[in-house]
């Protein structure tokens, strides 16, 4: 028997994969074979790991030869699996942690809303309903029915399950049908996978006794009180600076849930932060300025409007040389100019590094690419139509089906609107709000959505104008050496900058509930597994690796010695193909006129590794596949057994 | 695009499709333009051909474009050219991809080159997926003929990440060359159904079966008493000298099995001939070290050479913690190997399995401490390595034929023959590819030169 289950093992997964490999039918067959394989594999490592203990830990104990390598290698193993089994130090996945949701634990079956639309499910025989809805979606008597509220996720499943319009359509009643009431749209969401009841931000006392008015069962309303309880937890951190502006009511703009003291600069929020919390509170800083319009460089005024003798002045200094590295630089532009005294005040600065002071404007952003991406923003889209739409036309007879309605009107910014962005654009201190604000008065009371969308993403890639001072500094410093006056004048700002964005990023962790603790990977960058592979693993593996170099010396020494014919054939092979691998190579047989390039040491090269060499490879090649098929065929049907222990029938 | 000083070769009105090649003006004009260097081999290959008893290498007729003399040279463009060109598909097919996974389907329109002044040169064909006739519809792909596709007057497209059992409908838009389009066609439904086997891997089961087949009747051959000569292999001679040698010095052999799993077809190979040297070693009464890389393969070394010291009579002398796991990882592995080769110093050592980069490491350290090394790998870039730095080396299909070679059974000495078969056959396939592949490139036929495609690509892919 010990010999006959492996045998009948073998055999059965040999003609498995070997079905799967050339019927479609049978390649989940073939997929599960291998699935079991890697189980097999994986308990056997616990087999591996117990063996490599038990032999280096004999040796520790019996003080053989060596032990101290048995003791290194036993403490390695024990705290590298510890360190990875635990995830120590690894933080949660953050696709998986719902940020600025508390969750609260309510099974499924203890959901008290179903919800149904007539209609039926998809004939597909079978076929599984997807995954993310398979435990809340069923019909019954006509209806479908939904246990839960559908989320975004689950119906773009439902509408790859099957594209036709009617069921597309069906789904999209659905998930108008299976929604949260219209107040708590958007706060309150249900996710079957962790059976979790979900609440955005803090719950107030108004919203929870509606919220447990909604049903009579104690799971539920435990549920919801759980949520209220996460959603009063107040957090707090005390910011080492914070931004000038930045005051208690600016705070309550952010959020409701945010409270700020300025005296003692604590930070404080009741129930979770959400990510666009957080992105607000960072953004509290004025941002880098913008180019200057006909920025000269570093010898030439750059205003709007110049009188006809200075644009003459502009011009000839634009026409000038470039200035002399010993040259003294004056900058026209008030900022850079003031920027400029500063670091001349606090000491010298090399020519290079003038240079690159010259070049400040290059990497900042300019006036004209902000009115582009807002002009681009107010250019209409086509509507998409709803799958209900598209059905309605397909009903009543239409011969095509457009997926797209017609286009909205374009929109585009008035003349007082971007000269109220150009004004702001040369103000003192570039604040987002300052600009919202200005422009919403400029449109009669609110900012066109479209102009917002466009500043919010435009102004998302522009740097504060104390990490453009910091770019700066760090340019300064790569092209010469800085004072400490010089990098204080130009990282003020940011230190201050950062020590808000930390005390945010810590504020933002702590009142975070985390729901998935184990989620992340193992070697997350930063994490202590990381840090052992990529610090104490990698560098011990590439010394081991870089041996080589010394072993294929010694090696090509030895194969090399012309000891006969063949021998002295291989050196001549191996001297052609190592010096056309070189620049040498080319140099040494360039000359030879076109008709005699192929004696070229480079084409000689190609030849012999495209001719001879595939040649002689392919060869080994198809006597190696002949052997894997007799192998196989011989382990397959019993013949070889050797493997198992026995050779002999 | 028709001057008139033009050759008739260069007189092609139409898309920028119709450019492509310069085999495609000789084709569709029935004309061929043969450069004067290659007269001759024309001339050659018109003597071949023609001895061969085929037809005419230039038969554009037969290929299914109008040939030089038809109408569409007779009527004529203002310019009075020759004018040809693909007119607006008739009708569109849509069908089940045979013999597949039922991913895929196959869609087809007439592509008819038709005469008289030009309107409107092709710019190319949109298709257009939906589930239902009316859409909405779907973007697939955008495809423009080939010469091929010409030629037949019929073109293809394989519309593949269908899902299997649902029903797919599909639109094709003949846009030209000014941007206006052409009525759109429309095939449907078709449903793809996945098949019982794959199509594509017919010649390759085919193949699969045959070597088998050769196996097998190799196998039956030796066992109805027919000899089997099997030439003597140096690598495997030296085994017994190996093991006698560390007897001899009182020193253990190391055996690696390679770095891989046992699901690698190598290392089940390594384990074949594990058995035999560990069945000599236990007659010599000599000891055999085998630090493994992975666990399945330390408890399937230990099976076989618990069953070989049992087999040589000296089950007692059988050490379980001499076959031991080491670690997965490559570097790691041989740092311990290496160092057990330069503190033990063992006198003979085996490779026999598969390697990667380690394999010179191993076989240089092995080498340093004077060891006798026999290696035996079917990784082709390893084994010059292992020639360099071992005493004797199983090259590919060697190191296979050992399990059959060391048994000396008339079963296994009989697939050996079967392997020998299967390389002649592989050999005739080469030769056939060769002569082909000439032919087709002296003669520019376009027959053979779809047989030497089909041989590379469909045969023997």
């Amino acid at each position: 028997m010990k010999r006959t289950i492996p045998l009948v093992i073998t055999f059965v997964c040999g003609l498995v994969l070997l079905a799967a490999h050339f019927s479609p039918y049978t390649h989940r067959w073939g997929e599960a074979t291998m699935i079991w394989f890697d189980i097999l594999a994986s308990i056997a490592f616990l087999l591996g790991g117990g063996n490599l203990l038990k032999v280096h830990l004999k040796k520790v104990f019996a003080q053989q030869a060596g032990w101290a390598y048995s003791l290194v290698t036993v403490i390695a193993f024990l705290v590298t699996l510890w360190i990875g089994l635990v995830k120590w130090g690894v933080p949660p996945a953050g696709h998986l942690e719902h940020y600025g949701e508390s969750f609260a634990h309510l099974p499924l079956e203890d959901f008290p809303f179903t919800y149904s639309v007539p209609g039926q499910l998809p004939e597909k025989p079978g076929s599984l309903l997807p995954a993310s809805v398979r435990g809340q979606l069923s019909q019954a008597d006509g209806q479908l029915l939904f246990r839960g509220w559908l989320l975004p996720n689950q119906k773009a499943d439902l509408f790859a399950y099957q594209p036709t319009l009617s069921w597309r359509c069906l789904v999209e009643r659905l998930a108008e049908a299976a929604q949260p009431p219209p107040k708590f749209r958007g706060k309150l969401a249900y996710y079957p996978e962790p059976q979790a009841l979900a609440f955005r931000g803090s719950m107030t006392p108004d919203e929870r006794t509606e919220l447990e008015a909604m049903s009579a069962s104690a799971s539920w309303r435990k549920a919801v009180a759980a949520l209220y309880e996460a959603g009063q937890r107040q957090t707090e951190v005390v910011a080492p600076s914070a931004p000038e502006r930045f005051t208690p009511q600016r705070a309550r703009t952010i959020s409701p849930t945010l409270d700020y003291e300025p005296t003692s600069r604590t930070l404080r929020i009741r129930g979770p932060m959400s990510l666009s919390e957080r992105q607000a509170l960072l953004a509290q800083f004025p941002l880098a300025r913008p180019k200057p319009s006909q920025h000269p460089g570093s010898r030439a005024v750059s205003q709007h409007s110049l009188p006809p003798t200075a644009e003459v002045q502009l011009n000839q200094a634009q026409q000038e040389p470039p200035a002399s590295p010993d040259q003294p630089r004056a900058f026209a532009d008030p900022y850079l100019a003031d920027l400029w005294k500063g670091l001349q005040q606090r000491g010298p600065l090399t020519p290079k590094q003038a240079d690159v002071f010259e070049n400040f404007w290059e990497r900042s952003w300019t006036i004209e690419q902000l009115l582009e991406t807002i002009r681009l923003a107010g250019l209409g889209e086509p509507t998409e139509k709803t799958a209900c739409q598209m059905l309605a036309e397909q009903q009543q007879g239409a011969t095509e089906i457009q997926p797209l309605g017609p286009r909205q009107p374009d929109q585009t910014l008035s003349p007082e609107q971007e000269s109220v962005i150009r004004a702001w654009a040369s103000g003192p201190s570039l604040y987002l709000e300052d600009l919202l604000e200005q422009l919403a008065k400029a449109s009669g009371g609110q900012t066109p959505s479209f102009i917002q969308t466009a500043l919010q993403n435009f102004f998302r890639q522009v740097p504060t104008e104390a990490q453009a001072r910091k770019d700066l500094c760090v340019a300064l410093v790569r092209a010469g050496p800085l004072n400490e006056q010089q990098r204080d004048f130009l990282l003020a700002a940011y230190r201050d900058e950062w020590a808000w964005r930390k005390a945010v990023g810590q504020l933002f962790r702590q009142a975070h509930q985390v729901k998935y603790p184990w989620s992340g990977q193992y070697n997350a960058p930063g994490s202590p597994f990381w840090w052992i592979y990529e610090y104490i693993f990698k560098p011990l593996a590439a010394t081991m690796f870089a041996l080589l170099a010394f072993y294929v010396a010694s090696a090509a020494f030895r194969a090399f010695r012309a000891k006969n014919l063949e021998a002295a054939l291989l050196l001549g092979t191996a001297f052609i193909i190592l010096l056309g691998r070189t620049a040498a190579g080319t140099l040494l047989t360039g000359w030879l006129p076109d008709w005699l390039g192929w004696l070229r040491v480079e084409e000689l090269t190609v030849l012999i590794m495209s001719i001879f060499n595939t040649a002689g490879t392919r060869a080994i090649m198809i006597g190696i596949a002949l052997g894997i098929v007799a192998t196989s065929l011989k382990i397959i049907l019993g013949m070889d057994r050797s493997y198992l222990g026995g050779g002999e029938k | 695009m028709t001057g008139s000083n033009k050759t008739p070769c260069q007189q092609i009105v139409g898309s920028n499709i119709f450019q492509e090649t310069n085999i495609f003006q000789e084709k569709l004009l029935g004309e061929s333009c043969p450069s004067p260097r290659t007269r001759w081999i024309w001339l050659l290959a018109g003597l071949i051909w023609v001895g061969l008893g085929c037809r005419p290498i230039l038969s554009v007729a037969s290929a299914g474009v109008p040939p030089t003399d038809s109408a569409a040279n007779t009527s004529a463009a203002p310019s009075g050219e020759p004018v040809l060109w693909i007119l607006p598909p008739t009708h569109l097919e849509a069908r089940d991809a045979a013999w597949d996974d039922g991913s895929r389907v196959v869609l087809g329109w007439p592509l008819e080159v038709g005469e008289g002044p030009p309107a409107k040169p092709l710019k190319e064909f949109r298709i257009y997926q939906a589930a239902e006739p009316v859409g909405p519809w779907e973007a697939v792909a955008v495809v423009e003929p080939k010469l091929k596709d010409i030629r037949r007057r019929w073109m293809e497209y394989l519309a593949e990440r269908c899902e299997p059992g649902r029903e797919y409908h599909f639109r094709l838009l003949t846009v030209w060359a000014d941007g206006s389009q052409s009525a759109p066609l429309v095939a449907g439904p078709v449903q793809p159904r996945r098949q019982l086997f794959d199509g594509n891997r017919i010649w390759l089961a085919g193949f699969v079966v045959l070597v088998s087949g050769l196996v097998l009747w190799g196998i039956h051959r030796a066992r109805s008493g027919r000899p089997v000569h099997v030439r003597r292999i140096a690598g495997l001679e030296a085994v017994q000298e190996a093991i006698g040698r560390a007897t001899e010095m009182g020193r253990p052999c190391l055996f690696i099995p390679g770095i891989q799993d046992m699901n690698e077809i190598q290392t089940i190979a390594g384990l074949t001939i594990l058995g035999r040297v560990a069945q000599t070693a236990a007659t010599y009464a000599a000891r055999v070290e085998v630090p493994t890389c992975r666990s399945l393969v330390m408890t399937a070394a230990r099976d076989t050479v618990q069953a070989a010291y049992l087999a040589a009579g000296r089950p007692d002398a059988y050490r379980p913690e001499d076959i031991y796991y080491v670690t997965d990882e490559q570097f790691g592995y041989v740092a311990h190997v290496t160092g057990l080769m330069v503190r033990q110093r063992p006198a003979a050592c085996f490779y026999m399995g598969a390697f990667f980069a380690e394999s010179l490491i191993l076989a240089e350290t092995g080498n340093a401490i004077g060891a006798i090394q026999v290696a035996g790998t079917a990784m082709p870039s390893q084994l010059p390595f292992f020639v360099a730095a071992c005493d004797y080396t199983l090259i590919g299909e060697e190191f296979f034929a050992a399990s059959a070679y060391l048994s000396g059974q008339p079963d296994q000495l009989g697939t050996l023959w079967g392997q020998d078969m299967g390389k002649l056959l592989a050999g005739s396939l080469i030769l056939a590819g060769s002569l082909l592949a000439t032919l087709a490139a002296l003669t520019g036929s376009e027959p053979l030169a779809d047989w030497t495609q089909f041989l590379q690509t469909t045969l023997l892919q």
